[in-house]
């Protein structure tokens, strides 16, 4: 890291919500985090920079709070293909003071490049988050590696693919792809199969998990599954561009007669004699049981009241 | 309290408390302190309603991105359109009612989708669309077609 962190800001030393009792908008810091998996080959450096910018400081949720860290991590590779335009690559000059007297000093593109090829990247992005105490913070959510290997096989399940308003991932040119390619998985957004059949794996003879290995499975896919957010349904074609709410299809799974009926249909089920399905989920209660575990009930109570010190019985010995 | 100016000192102490070092002990200093954070507080019930706006909008930018349009255009459209919805509302429901906001943006979206595509067109061939609109005379329409066949002629050389 190019710069070290003199203090942790306030805001982070504690976990998890920010628990003053105050109001918090939405999900805050505890919002849910994609993958996101970039090729910088061949994309010019500011316009990457400032995509890449914004969805580490997560402007493309509509659960943004600026107040907390909720972007997404972005992992780039090939960062040493990155471009710059014109003559930046002689002509731009990276600066910085010693702290001693006369000590500027200046480094010109190319020779970053040479010595430390995924700052060129770095820089870029670094002065376009906002200049406040979660900048650091917001950084670290960016990895950036100059070749085509990264450490992050494991959040290739977490992979998402880009939103569709993030265009500036182009396709190269066929003859750049080859098919031993070890990167081809990242050209296309892809998600890894979180399991294998138990028959496949020991077939293969490859791999038998242990059973401490599959329970883990089965929780990440639990909560894999029970965190998705919410898929908006395919709503029907709008017509000429409005949604007539009340004539739709009504879908009815289950067999309640007081819930969620429209009065018409009450009425005309009633009058034609029909009714409701029993309902499956309630149980008969027998009253004759009812009324034996109450008599129950108020014959120990009886017991108690005669009895009055039942807990005198007590053995000293072990004192 | 024994003497009059106890009670006002009080006042200022009381609002004082949690602050550094003789700020919430020694009157002379923390009246200054205290009418700093007052007047800060008098300046923040109007920041905060500037800021709960600027967070509004943001959300509705992201949120709109995803139906093709930014905050700027939407706002054009959907202000023309009359829902009445202010921009708390629709961040709102951007979050938490997904469906009933995808509703709202193409709804808006749908309306002006002649305008969107008119974007997308090069100038030159928008200059020709301008010329011929309805609002002139049918007199005014015939001189530009003067203009709109020169034009047209520039474009197939």
């Amino acid at each position: 890291f190019f710069f070290v962190m003199l203090r942790t800001p306030r805001c982070m030393v504690g976990k998890g919500f920010i628990a003053t009792g105050k109001r918090v908008l939405h999900e805050g810091n505890k919002a849910k985090r994609n993958w996101y998996f970039i090729d910088a080959k061949e994309q010019v450096v500011g316009r990457l920079a400032s995509q890449i910018a914004k969805l580490i400081i997560g402007k493309h949720k509509p659960t943004f709070d600026p107040s907390v860290v909720c972007g997404d991590n972005v992992v780039v590779t090939n960062a040493k293909d990155v471009t710059l335009t014109r003559n930046q690559w002689k002509r731009k000059l990276y600066r910085w003071h010693t702290g001693y007297p006369g000590g500027l000093r200046e480094m010109p593109a190319w020779r970053m490049k040479e010595r430390f090829p995924e700052r060129v990247l770095e820089k870029a992005v670094w002065g376009m988050l906002p200049k406040n105490k979660l900048r650091y913070h917001r950084f670290k959510l960016l990895r950036v590696y100059p070749e085509g290997e990264h450490n992050h096989h494991a959040q290739l399940n977490k992979a998402a693919p880009l939103p569709p308003h993030f265009k500036f991932h182009a396709k190269p040119k066929e003859g750049l792809l080859p098919k031993d390619d070890p990167m081809a998985h990242l050209r296309e957004f892809y998600v890894v199969k979180i399991q294998q059949s138990e028959d496949a794996i020991r077939a293969d003879g490859i791999y038998i998990p242990s059973i401490k290995e599959e329970k883990k499975r089965e929780k990440q896919i639990h909560r894999y599954v029970h965190r998705r957010p919410v898929q908006v349904q395919d709503l029907p074609d709008f017509g000429e561009y409005f949604v007539d709410v009340h004539n739709e299809p009504v879908k009815r799974p289950y067999g309640f007669d007081d819930v969620d009926l429209v009065h018409e249909e009450v009425a005309e089920n009633r009058a034609a004699g029909i009714e409701p399905p029993a309902d499956p989920r309630r149980e008969e209660v027998d009253e004759a049981l009812f009324h034996k575990h109450q008599a129950e009930i108020k014959e120990n109570a009886e017991a108690v009241d005669q009895d009055p010190t039942p807990r005198e019985k007590k053995n000293d010995d072990n004192d | 309290v024994f003497f009059a100016f106890m009670v006002n000192h009080a006042k200022i102490l009381k609002l004082s408390k949690g602050y550094r070092g003789a700020a919430n002990n020694i009157f002379r200093v923390s009246i200054q302190a205290v009418y700093r954070a007052q007047t800060n507080q008098y300046k923040d019930r109007k920041h905060r309603k500037r800021s709960y706006r600027t967070l509004w909008i943001a959300r509705i930018n992201a949120a709109v991105q995803y139906y093709g349009v930014n905050y700027s255009r939407f706002m054009g459209y959907y202000s023309k359109l009359g829902i009445g919805l202010n921009r708390k509302m629709l961040a709102e429901l951007a979050v938490s009612e997904p469906i009933s906001f995808r509703a709202i943006a193409t709804y808006v979206v749908s309306q002006f989708k002649d305008v969107e595509e008119a974007r997308l067109i090069p100038a030159r061939e928008r200059a020709k669309l301008w010329v011929t609109r309805d609002t002139l005379t049918d007199e005014q329409n015939a001189m530009t077609q003067v203009f709109v066949d020169a034009l047209n002629k520039k474009t197939k050389e």
